[in-house]
């Protein structure tokens, strides 16, 4: 779906932003780009809509070489969600907003999307009459609506409070298995919930790229990245490769009961 | 006493953002306040610094006091002697384009009447602590967002601050970046005691040094008390629009099964301990 | 990033020197804007300003700024001048079964020259001149210190604009934008970035205003600097070599 072969960036003043990264998307899957500020996540990401061009190597998506596209012209099939709404709000409606990539591109659903995300009926209202929080949300209605394939979160938690956190989760997890799902973000706790598979970088490099499980366990405190906390807690009480505050209830419960059975084998 | 705001209300906009608000915080005391967007948190922050009403048109009701000074009657400048604020945009704070980060950080210094001399050594050791040094001939533009945010705390940590106000100033920053802007603020509260306001939803960081956390919501204080009480109350949290640290949540969930007593945990020592005592 | 308008950081005699010597450039270039009769001495001093500018190591973004800023106005002003000449006038010319009145070229050039010199002495002086130092320079000048903050602030608008632009062209190419191909969609494609830069600017300069309250910008008092542009003497030399260079082409203009 995605393939990146030996890609390599190099900006205009000279700093190399990814160096020969290669790894692959497959179509559905859910990924966490992760790493510290300056590690390459968003110009690694930038290519697969052709914002940024391969210095060296190769970026296909679908097939298509990027370096032969314009973004406008990948906009229909890869949808890339801005960290800022600001930055690309300008209609005087939330529906006009959200209805002008479906006009650029010719195709979409913007009442499907206004609806999905609990805009419809505010959709005749000026987008800055609403806080931060509900303009990142119609910035991201304004993508999803152009339902293209692959969609990019660039950090959906930043500057969101925990209700507009948890909206981007119930989104995330509408779009499973429907759609192609990459998200950079600094927010470990949001990764360890909503990604099956990690990518972490460091330095332009890629350093670990698995099973997001597999990831966290892994020595990333060395990236100085903090593991989730559920993963901090697994190791300092030996419970294995687990994630979710459920894993770790099943585990606790399942080591109580053992307890109990062997005290009780004791007695006999 | 540093601050105290007693029956403080605020109208601004057409409408009440601020509604009796009681509080004070003492000299050295790192305060933690947090609550969904539109609760009011910055507008109380622009309230101590003097922005309302000097910049912003406003009616205000009640008493602010910020170090020995009528915040209401003040002038920001004034106040800006003794309480810094850290936007949680960085490039708002950033004077503009041709300053490089020592140039940046420097300004405010430069405000003041500093002689050089003392302004040079200040800069240094400030760019030091963040680890900004190298970059320090450098435009801010050119760095990235996180190395931004640390020049905008550099800017007002320069002063030496009474009172330091931290607006989401982590937001942009990654784990490391966080941990190396807060550990600072640390050894400032040690060297200099200096009184701290964080501002946030990053409740892991506040279990790490907040004494005590102020929720807000629709503009009044909900709740406030000490730190591991409050972020371990899950219901609470939960029915004011904020999610728990998943510590917490495993702690409910064992009490369902009568497998947990007493407060929740708020991060991993706490709940290891509390599970080894049970033994 | 090269940014449009904005201070390029090198090491030549042109940005090493004091910006009061850069300032008398400027000054002139103003004064022979309102006072020169033929295009011959505006030229003269557009020529010693793109030697300034090959001299500063800048001349690619100089030239390139110059081009992108003048060819606009270069062709209003012919069109205005010289085919509909509104000034009237006898004489004209044919170029390519087109007519053209030979007073309106004139004009038109006589402009042109003008607006060169004035342009290409501001760009220049923007391009090697250290904000920072600047106010302190303005300082040295007596100017009040408010007054030298918001002149360089202003100048500083431009490029932290440009920035905001890149920025939200890119999230609205993300979304379809076409930004290729005939000159109708290269113009259409400019109207979903005006709201989101000017807003987005606002915004900006609203915070940064509190920011700058914040770290003290209003405090009565003495203000010291960072930076000590002093006048040495070369830079005395040349204040008084450009003066009196710059008072001859007012003469000659005359």
């Amino acid at each position: 779906m995605i393939e990146v072969k030996n890609l390599t960036h190099v900006y205009e003043n000279g700093v190399v932003a990814v160096k020969d990264v290669s790894l692959r998307i497959e179509r559905n899957e859910v990924v966490g780009i992760i790493g510290q500020n300056g590690s390459g996540k968003t110009t690694l990401v930038k290519h697969f809509n052709a914002l940024l061009k391969p210095t060296k190597g190769k970026v296909m998506v679908n097939g298509i070489d990027v370096s032969e596209k314009e973004p406008y012209e990948m906009a229909s099939l890869v949808g890339y969600i801005f960290q800022n709404p600001d930055e690309q709000i300008f209609s005087k409606t939330i529906e006009e907003e959200v209805e002008f990539g479906v006009r650029q591109i010719g195709k979409g659903d913007s009442e499907w999307a206004l609806k999905t995300m609990g805009l419809w009926g505010v959709r005749k209202k000026n987008p800055y009459d609403f806080s931060y929080n509900t303009r990142k949300i119609i910035g991201i209605t304004s993508i999803i609506a152009m339902r293209p394939e692959v969609i990019i979160f660039d950090e959906p938690t930043t500057g969101q409070d925990p209700g507009g956190i948890l909206q981007v989760e119930g989104l995330i997890k509408e779009m499973k298995g429907k759609h192609t799902i990459i998200v950079i973000s600094h927010d470990i706790e949001f990764i360890a919930r909503n990604c099956e598979r990690v990518i972490l970088m460091d330095g332009g490099k890629k350093i670990f790229d698995g099973k997001t499980r597999d990831v966290f366990y892994d020595d990333i405190e060395r990236y100085g990245l903090e593991p989730p906390q559920i993963v901090q807690l697994s190791k300092r009480m030996g419970l294995g490769k687990i994630l979710t505050v459920e894993e770790v209830y099943e585990k606790l419960m399942k080591r109580k009961l053992k307890k109990s059975i062997n005290k009780v084998h004791k007695l006999f | 006493m540093m601050i105290e705001i007693k029956d403080y209300s605020l109208w601004a906009g057409g409408k009440k953002v601020l509604d009796g608000i009681n509080l004070s915080v003492r000299e050295g005391e790192f305060l933690a306040i947090t609550g969904p967007t539109g609760s009011g948190k910055t507008e109380l922050c622009y309230s101590i610094i003097g922005i309302y009403p000097n910049m912003l048109p406003c009616r205000q009701k009640g008493k602010i006091k910020v170090c020995g000074m009528d915040a209401t009657k003040a002038k920001p400048a004034e106040l800006a002697m003794h309480v810094a604020y850290v936007f949680q945009n960085p490039i708002s704070q950033l004077t503009g384009y041709g300053m490089s980060v020592e140039e940046e950080v420097a300004f405010g210094l430069e405000n003041r009447g500093v002689e050089r001399e003392e302004m040079k050594e200040r800069v240094e050791r400030v760019l030091k602590t963040l680890g900004l040094w190298e970059v320090r001939k450098n435009s801010p533009f050119e760095l990235s967002g996180g190395q931004q945010q640390k020049v905008a705390l550099a800017s007002v940590l320069v002063l030496e601050p009474k009172v330091l106000i931290l607006d989401e100033p982590t937001g942009h920053l990654d784990s490391y970046g966080t941990r190396m802007v807060l550990e600072t603020v640390d050894k400032l509260r040690e060297e200099h005691n200096i009184t701290t306001i964080f501002v946030s939803h990053k409740f892991k960081e506040m279990v790490k040094r907040a004494e005590r956390v102020v929720v807000m919501l629709d503009g009044r204080i909900i709740r406030e008390g000490k730190t591991r009480d409050v972020l371990s109350d899950a219901e609470f949290l939960r029915k004011n629009g904020m999610i728990p640290l998943p510590i917490t949540e495993l702690s409910e969930k064992l009490r369902e099964e009568k497998r947990w007593k007493g407060r929740n945990a708020v991060d991993v020592e706490g709940f290891v301990a509390r599970w080894r005592e049970r033994r | 990033m090269a940014v449009f308008a904005s201070f390029v950081e090198k090491e030549t005699v042109i940005h090493r020197t004091h910006p009061a010597v850069k300032i008398v450039w400027l000054f002139f270039a103003f004064v022979l804007f309102f006072v020169s009769k033929t295009p011959f001495v505006p030229l003269v001093f557009f020529l010693f300003v793109v030697v300034f500018a090959f001299a500063g190591k800048v001349a690619g973004i100089f030239l390139k700024s110059l081009l992108i800023f003048i060819l606009p106005i270069g062709i209003s002003l012919l069109i205005m001048h010289a085919y509909f000449a509104p000034l009237g006038g006898e004489e004209t010319v044919e170029f390519f079964g087109v007519k053209f009145y030979v007073q309106g070229i004139e004009f038109s050039f006589l402009m042109l020259s003008k607006i060169c010199a004035l342009v290409s002495s501001f760009f220049l002086f923007i391009f090697t001149t250290n904000p920072a130092k600047l106010s302190s320079a303005f300082a040295r000048f007596g100017m009040p210190y408010k007054l030298g903050f918001f002149l360089n602030a202003g100048l500083q608008i431009i490029p932290l604009m440009y920035i905001k632009a890149n920025k939200v062209l890119e999230a609205q190419m993300a979304r379809g934008l076409k930004v290729k191909g005939s000159l109708v969609d290269r113009f259409r494609a400019y109207i979903p970035l005006l709201g989101p830069v000017i807003i987005g600017s606002v915004v900006e300069t609203f915070e940064r205003a509190i920011a700058l309250e914040v770290r003290g910008l209003s405090i009565e008092g003495k203000k010291t600097h960072y930076y000590v542009v002093e006048l040495g003497m070369a830079d005395k030399a040349l204040f008084i070599l450009s003066v009196l260079l710059n008072a001859g082409l007012v003469v000659m203009a005359l």
